[in-house]
């Protein structure tokens, strides 16, 4: 049976659609085409003066695995308990909201697939059950590489390229993810090893690899395998100043390939000025307009208390004294990677964090293509992901944006040229932004669009001029053709799958690493891979295969 | 048949090189089983008992149907035990949503020790192969527990390799505790310094200001000379990667929780200069796990209550043996599928068991069903002592009755339909 959509204002700028009014058809779960009247169409739902465009992807946000679920136990206190309704369960929002209720809000907020960036290769299953215990919305993740004692062993022992594209596609098929992530290329390890700094050419401790040669490897592992989703990278250096140096010679480590820099405004600092804090915003900015190659997400901080959790243990332990309230937690994590949890609260009045506030905002109206720059927090680190109409908002309403800029620190906004940069997001550069751009970044070529064939992910907006009251609470939502938010409220709850690549590789890796499995780790090799059947039987989340490009050799 | 890398779901530890044998319906471990895996694996031969409600034999459904009139009635049902596995986890709580019921595991006190100092301060935490791969000093704050880890120094403190071989050949191992406990399960070559339990804070507390630098009156500090402690401190604060080891369920004494954040503080300070991590043991009985996804899906860890239809989160209040034997709670559903000892929390509230087939009580529960063994009768998923590594449990036989997640499930449809009306 196919529902048409009628009348509806549609931005899918995968098909050139700005604001074109048109009927679209979605029959078992996808987009259809439909020549004229047919009798095959038995549902019309009118969306006349309604906006619609595909769901939206969050391509980086913090909602699975061991470091969400200590920032949940270590701050009780926080509050934000929720009763459930009739159709959700009780839980929890704020900046350490609990699975059920994420997957509830993504969902009410337009949101369709959700993916997190940092999965640690030991910690897979905790993460994958967690995000399978996010309902409604898609998932997948990108698996922790680059601070394992395995691959830094490889790039001590001048093992050749091979042999890491082998290690890489095994990884990302024992993990079922997505993608490669890399955190403080080598810093981690280091950190385990007492060295409290890495920059891009330094050696690390023990195994004596520099930052660059991994950048360098993981992106060639990636490109060299057809993986679509370049390697992403939180950058070495983050939240120092002067560390936009960092960030720019991290872009030539991948020499040319495709990469992505994650949470880009905590790695676009200068060193100028009395407080020696400055934005590098522009720097940053012109260093992606030049390299095509090059796509980063922004990392936008919001003023409030939230949680800041990472596996960047080195880099979240030297900030351990601005934890507000004052704890933290780290960790050291079988030999793979590490994590810290930092409570934090962004204050406006606070010239550091009021000039984070501005560098963002810089860095997303200076960044050319909309292609290449994504709308995230980094959820919670700078913000919750609840704070993105707000954002949008901030984007598309240069007034309301001075107005904002006038309530910061004074000095913070004298130091940034926020206020002379006049551009106001299109609706259509924030369809490409929070839908088209993710999906073809990530290789999902049924997503972020709504031609035929696209999964029947769609969100309906009532226009409004007020764009975060637009965004906030969408009118309706579908979920592979299924309706799940009418009229702002959850009315159906599903189960989200998650979203994985299979890129070919030598079986013989295997052999090699159940030895090294054997011998050093506390986990044998068979029991460490997740299979299929486990993601379904125990899991709870099904895995769909998405395609690679072909390698090249 | 004999089935190999199997995982042992009877410690924290996890061990998952085990060969074990099914013969029928019987399974024995074959190699690599420690004491007490060989006697759970033994135990899980033990005969089936049928399901009872008041000591009657009847059927599942009759049970189920049962338990669910008895949540229905109470005013303040609660769940404890909930020794299982991650999908028994998942079970238990969205029949606790649905009943309003508080949750709390019998490890919940132990649990609780090493929470509350992670919700007050924080701390440094380690996992169990970096410390097989990276320490070059063990300092065990009590030495109890390593009877209940039987494989934890052959696993983690000795192996025969890692990954850093450097560290490894200069690892040694100081014991604060008492020599009978290293002579079964430790090592020869550790230094054991005798050590009651209830000092071991003052131990950690006198070895952080040593290693600060800090002159010390004291003769003694824990009841140890203090030149042996500075020689400890020393050695501390030399290491290149210092690990504190404890089991906060070996803590018995009276604000036990001072005596870890003593242990935390220690390692904090150590962190200053060099690299030092605690490694809290724990795991048994699935309570690692069960927190884990209490916390992920209600938003706080164990000690959550949903009677307001919110979450509510009390770690002192909702402590459930203590509510089952003041008469607050008025329904109790006890959950313990890994172990036939243990007995249920005593009170006058009527007693929902879901027990280990080996299970006997004191005074017969109103409804009493027999579930499987995780890693025995069904196949599934459980965490570990260190809170990161979950590992694959296997079905090793035909299982004889059902397992504990499918069995809450259908308690909790009997429970909707009574809700509805039914």
């Amino acid at each position: 049976m196919i529902t048409r959509l009628k009348g509806a204002t549609v931005y899918d700028p995968v098909h050139h659609a700005d604001g074109e009014v048109r009927d679209l058809y979605m029959e078992s779960g996808r987009m259809v085409e439909v020549a004229g009247e047919s009798a095959r169409i038995g549902r019309d739902v009118d969306l006349s003066g309604k906006v619609v465009m595909a769901g939206a992807i969050d391509m980086h946000t913090h909602i699975g695995g061991g470091k969400v679920n200590i920032a949940r136990m270590m701050l009780p206190e926080r509050g934000g308990a929720l009763p459930g309704t009739q159709y959700t369960a009780p839980g929890c929002g704020g900046h350490a909201p609990a699975t059920l209720t994420t997957g509830y809000r993504y969902a009410q907020m337009g949101y369709t697939a959700c993916f997190e960036p940092a999965l640690l290769p030991a910690n897979a299953r905790q993460a994958h059950m967690e995000m399978a215990d996010t309902p409604i919305v898609d998932t997948g993740a990108y698996a922790l590489l680059g601070n394992d004692d395995y691959l830094l062993g490889l790039l001590r022992d001048g093992a050749d390229q091979q042999a890491v594209n082998d290690y890489v596609a095994w990884t990302l098929d024992a993990t079922q993810c997505i993608g490669v992530k890399v955190v403080n290329p080598g810093g981690i390890n280091a950190f385990k090893f007492n060295q409290r700094q890495l920059d891009v050419d330094e050696q690390g401790e023990h195994y004596g690899v520099r930052p660059r040669d991994i950048v360098r490897v993981l992106t060639r592992a990636l490109h060299e395998l057809g993986v679509p989703h370049p390697l992403h990278v939180h950058a070495s250096n983050l939240g120092v100043p002067g560390n936009f140096e960092s960030t720019l010679a991290t872009m030539g480590a991948a020499e040319g390939r495709p990469v992505h820099l994650t949470h880009v405004q905590f790695h676009s600092y200068g060193a100028e000025g009395k407080r020696g804090f400055s934005s590098a915003a522009a720097q940053i900015a012109e260093a992606v307009n030049a390299r095509s190659h090059v796509s980063v997400d922004v990392g936008q901080i919001m003023f409030g208390q939230t949680v800041t959790l990472s596996g960047d243990t080195m880099s979240q332990f030297r900030n351990r004294g601005l934890a507000s309230p004052r704890k933290s937690v780290f960790m050291d994590i079988e030999c793979d990677a590490g994590c810290g949890v930092v409570p934090f609260r962004y204050r406006d009045r606070n010239f550091v964090n009021a000039l984070q506030w501005a560098i963002g905002l810089e860095l997303f109206l200076s960044i050319d293509d909309p292609w290449r720059v994504f709308l995230t927090t980094d959820h919670p680190n700078g913000a919750p992901f609840t704070s993105y109409p707000h954002l949008i908002r901030l984007l598309m309403d240069r007034t309301f944006r001075n107005e904002r800029l006038e309530a910061i620190h004074p000095g913070a906004a004298k130091h940034s040229h926020l206020g002379a940069l006049d551009r106001e997001y299109s609706l259509n550069e924030i369809a490409i932004m929070t839908r088209a751009g993710p999906a073809r970044l990530l290789g999902l070529a049924d997503r972020g669009h709504l031609g035929r064939g696209a999964v029947a992910d769609i969100t309906v907006y009532d226009p409004h001029a007020d764009r975060e009251r637009m965004f906030e609470r969408p009118h309706s939502v579908y979920k592979d053709g299924e309706l799940v938010v009418e009229h702002g409220e959850l009315s159906a709850v599903t189960q989200g799958r998650t979203l994985a690549v299979k890129p070919d590789y030598d079986a013989g890796v295997e052999r090699r690493l159940a030895a090294h499995f054997e011998r050093y780790h506390t986990v044998r090799l068979a029991n460490f891979k997740i299979s299929q059947d486990e993601m379904v039987d125990h899991i709870g989340s099904e895995v769909v295969v998405q395609p690679c490009r072909d390698g090249v050799t | 048949m004999i089935h190999s890398e199997v995982v042992c779901p009877f410690c924290g530890l996890l061990c998952d090189d085990l060969d074990v044998e099914t013969r029928g319906p019987d399974v024995e471990v074959k190699a690599n089983g420690c004491e007490l895996s060989r006697r759970r694996f033994t135990e899980a031969n033990v005969e089936w008992p049928g399901v009872k409600v008041g000591g009657r034999a009847c059927s599942i459904d009759e049970a189920t149907q049962r338990a669910g009139e008895l949540l229905h009635a109470a005013a303040q049902p609660v769940m404890y035990g909930l020794a299982t596995d991650l999908a028994g986890a998942r079970a238990v709580l969205s029949l606790a949503r649905r009943a309003g019921a508080i949750v709390d595991h019998a490890n919940g006190a132990a649990l609780q020790r090493n929470l509350s100092v992670t919700q007050h301060s924080g701390g440094f935490v380690t996992t169990l192969s970096e410390v097989r791969n990276r320490a070059d000093l063990i300092v065990l704050m009590g030495t109890g527990s390593l009877a209940r880890f039987p494989r934890l120094v052959e696993r983690v403190f000795a192996p025969t390799q890692a990954l850093v071989p450097e560290r490894r050949a200069a690892r040694e191992c100081i014991a604060f505790g008492n020599d009978a406990d290293i002579e079964t399960h430790g090592a020869s070559s550790w230094s054991v310094i005798a050590c009651e339990s209830a000092a071991l804070g003052e131990v950690a507390m006198a070895l952080r200001a040593l290693v600060q630098s800090v002159e010390l009156d004291a003769p003694r500090a824990g009841g140890i000379p203090m030149a042996q402690l500075r020689d400890v401190a020393e050695r501390l604060a030399g290491a290149h990667y210092a690990v504190l080891v404890w089991s906060a369920a070996e803590l018995e004494h009276e604000h036990a929780e001072l005596s870890v954040e003593a242990f935390a503080e220690l390692v904090r300070a150590l962190n200053l200069n060099g690299r030092a991590a605690s490694l809290p043991l724990g795991g048994t009985q699935g309570d690692v796990g069960m927190n884990q996804v209490c916390a992920w899906q209600s938003g706080w860890p164990l000690r959550v209550g949903f009677a307001q239809g919110v979450p509510d989160y009390d770690p002192h209040l909702n402590d459930v043996q203590r509510l089952v034997r003041d008469g607050e709670a008025d329904c109790c559903l006890w959950l313990s599928s890994f172990a036939a000892e243990g007995q249920p929390p005593a009170g006058p509230a009527p007693l929902i068991a879901l027990a280990h087939p080996g299970a006997r009580f004191d005074v017969e529960p109103a409804v009493h069903i027999p579930v499987a063994i995780p890693g025995v009768d069904n196949a599934g998923l459980v965490q570990r002592s260190d809170g990161v590594v979950t590992l694959p449990l296997s079905r090793l036989r035909e299982p004889r009755g059902p397992g504990a997640a499918k069995v809450l499930s259908s308690i909790e449809a009997a429970l909707v339909r009574l809700d509805n009306g039914a």
